[in-house]
């Protein structure tokens, strides 16, 4: 019980004070990034199946949550301790805390209906990460925040059904509106095409760290929660659900990654790029073989650390010249030598380059989607490669122009954590094992591999 | 709720579809905080009428929190920062289209719900929520000032919260629904100071 008292309260409590000190954007945000930093010791040390009664709902600490939570806090840290260097807005470092306070109870409540709002209410509140204090155009903040409220309904009702579908395992009618409030609302929650203005809502305007932000944490506490639906909910076997996942998979895939092409900002890019590899993601939880499931969980995993890394890359290039539009970053190695080694790593990892955090789990998803149906492969390779092609764009931007500026400009906190994530992805490509043998163990645990 | 028995849950959708209707089109903010003011009202009417009185007085005290906050916004915007480009006013013809869009969609709806059976007075609180949420949809449309669009998303989202409250009326759901209500409202007034300081310019 004190572990996840601790787990959920402390955040909520000290962002009261780092709320007071928002105007010491260094002090703030280090504050933040101290928290959730001594939280990522808490959540790995907290047992599983820890249980705590509040208010006559149970919240428990299952095996994915110890598995999951440990990994958004570190990140999340790392982007706090980042905006100690390179400012992101006032108010980052406060909301980011109550949004982690929020989103760990969404992760951990059992009942999935206060589940599904927890994890909304989370989301709402980057709406005021996205503003960042910023006077003037409110576009898209407001069209972020209207997108996520008009999520609420279906993911309510998909929780509520879900629910009522444990309780009266004969009703013919509710499994198909669930499985309709449930696509509709995580496919809005988590940006899936053709719902995925919420995440370039982010990517266009908002401070850069935001959008490693919301990947990181509400994105990633809305695929765990997605994955023990579908592998508690037996029901769901007997619907299309799998096919719905896949095609939206797989559409997703294709579709962010042509739409990643053409933009012309660093911000955009990445979202539509994170936004596909979402994508095979889906298509790996549609397969549900053993297989798949592990690669989707190392991906879940890859896919955070990578745009961790991406973001912070972005937002030191957004710092030091007038924006971050791919015109602008000319050349932009000489200047800023270690933004530009994180934006190659980053892109490589994204783009499930072998070596790197994205090419274990994209792997195992290839071969389980090969041995179902080869079309799903190809399509995500498609993907693949459209994502790393438009990476090689950038990065021979960066590289292969007359520089603009002369002198490196980064501070050396600010590359000491770049190097932290570099490190971090590069162990997830190098050495996977020293994830797969944990994620192997969680899925016996779960009882998908015997 | 025993009192006004001549109010029927008919009724009550009536005077709902009539302030939603308030809200989308007129572009006076007082009238149309009232008017976000008196759809609480009626929302906590209803669930009180169909049997859900505790839920009833939450639904009330959140109208109240959620008036009292975009009141204050609203003052200290016209105190501190009003300008013409303030709250900007549509002319007529926006309105009137508003209407019109309001109208067309309305009508659209009761063609639908009669026609399917969906909008008969068996199920009122759906009906609550198929009303409010279009309307709360059209002025999210139709509006830009984080305020008023604001307005437009909290139609749609008591529309959604009164309807979910008839099946899950624990107050602990209702309390929560409650929270994200006043979050959204938090929100809303940020992003409407943050967007009217630009029309002050620098302190």
């Amino acid at each position: 019980m004190i572990w996840l008292s601790i787990l959920i309260g402390m955040p909520l409590v000290i962002a009261g004070p780092i709320y007071l000190l928002r105007r010491f954007q260094k002090v703030s945000a280090w504050g933040a990034a101290l928290v959730i930093l001594a939280l990522v010791w808490v959540a790995w040390q907290a047992p599983v199946d820890t249980v705590f009664v509040l208010l006559g709902r149970t919240l428990r600490y299952s095996v994915l949550d110890h598995l999951a939570l440990p990994w958004i806090l570190l990140l999340t840290g790392m982007l706090l301790a980042f905006s100690g260097s390179v400012p992101q807005g006032w108010s980052n470092a406060p909301f980011t805390l109550v949004s982690v306070g929020i989103l760990t109870v969404a992760l951990v409540l059992e009942n999935l209906t206060l589940a599904m709002v927890f994890l909304l209410a989370g989301s709402i509140l980057n709406t005021f990460l996205i503003q960042s204090g910023r006077h003037g155009s409110t576009r898209n903040a407001m069209a972020f925040l209207g997108l996520t409220v008009l999520t609420l309904p279906p993911m309510a009702l998909g929780g509520w059904l879900t629910e009522f579908m444990i309780a009266n395992p004969g009703d013919t009618n509710a499994p198909v509106l669930a499985v309709f409030c449930l696509a509709l609302g995580f496919g809005s929650l988590l940006s899936i095409v053709p719902l995925h203005l919420r995440l370039t809502a982010i990517g266009e305007e908002a401070p850069p760290a935001v959008l490693g932000l919301a990947v990181v944490t509400a994105q990633t506490v809305g695929l765990v929660r997605l994955v023990e639906i579908l592998l508690s909910a037996n029901w769901l076997r007997q619907t299309n659900a799998s096919e719905l996942l896949i095609m939206g998979g797989l559409i997703t895939a294709l579709a962010a990654a042509a739409m990643s092409l053409p933009q012309p900002n660093l911000g955009r890019i990445l979202a539509h790029s994170a936004t596909s590899d979402l994508g095979a993601i889906l298509i790996a939880l549609g397969v549900g073989s053993p297989v798949a499931l592990l690669g989707a969980l190392l991906m879940v995993l890859s896919r955070a650390v990578a745009v961790t890394l991406l973001a912070i890359t972005s937002a030191i290039f957004r710092y030091y010249i007038p924006g971050d539009e791919v015109s602008l970053l000319q050349g932009i190695s000489i200047r800023l030598p270690g933004a530009s080694i994180g934006l190659v790593i980053g892109a490589l990892a994204l783009g499930g380059f072998p070596g790197f955090s994205g090419f274990p789990g994209r792997w195992l998803v290839y071969q389980a989607a090969f041995e179902v149906n080869p079309v799903w492969g190809y399509g995500m390779m498609i993907a693949n490669a459209l994502i790393l092609a438009n990476f090689f764009r950038l990065v021979r931007v960066t590289y292969y122009n007359e520089p603009v500026g002369q002198g490196s400009e980064e501070n050396r906190v600010t590359l000491l954590i770049l190097a932290v994530i570099i490190i971090l992805v590069l162990i997830l490509g190098v050495v996977p094992f020293l994830f797969v043998q944990p994620l192997v163990e969680v899925l016996r645990m779960l009882r998908v591999l015997p | 709720m025993a009192i006004f028995p001549w109010l029927t849950p008919d009724l009550l959708v009536i005077g709902l579809i009539f302030a939603g209707t308030t809200i989308a089109v007129l572009e006076n903010w007082k009238l149309s905080l009232l008017a976000l003011l008196a759809e609480f009202l009626l929302c906590g009417w209803l669930l009180g009428r169909l049997g859900h009185p505790d839920v009833a007085i939450l639904v009330f005290a959140i109208g109240g929190i959620v008036g009292l906050i975009l009141y204050m916004t609203i003052h200290w915007v016209e105190q501190n920062i009003a300008t013409p480009a303030t709250l900007p006013r549509a002319s007529m013809p926006v309105s009137l289209f508003r209407l019109l869009a309001v109208s067309l969609v309305g009508l659209g709806l009761y063609t639908v719900g009669t026609n399917s059976g969906l909008l008969l007075s068996a199920y009122i609180a759906g009906q609550v929520f198929a009303w409010l949420g279009a309307i709360g949809t059209i002025a999210m449309v139709t509006r830009r000032h984080p305020f008023r669009l604001g307005l437009g998303m909290l139609t749609f989202l008591l529309g959604f919260i009164t309807f979910f409250l008839t099946l899950e009326d624990s107050l602990l759901v209702a309390g929560t629904l409650g929270g994200i209500m006043v979050l959204v409202v938090l929100t809303i007034s940020y992003l409407s100071i943050a967007s009217d300081l630009v029309a002050k310019g620098p302190a």
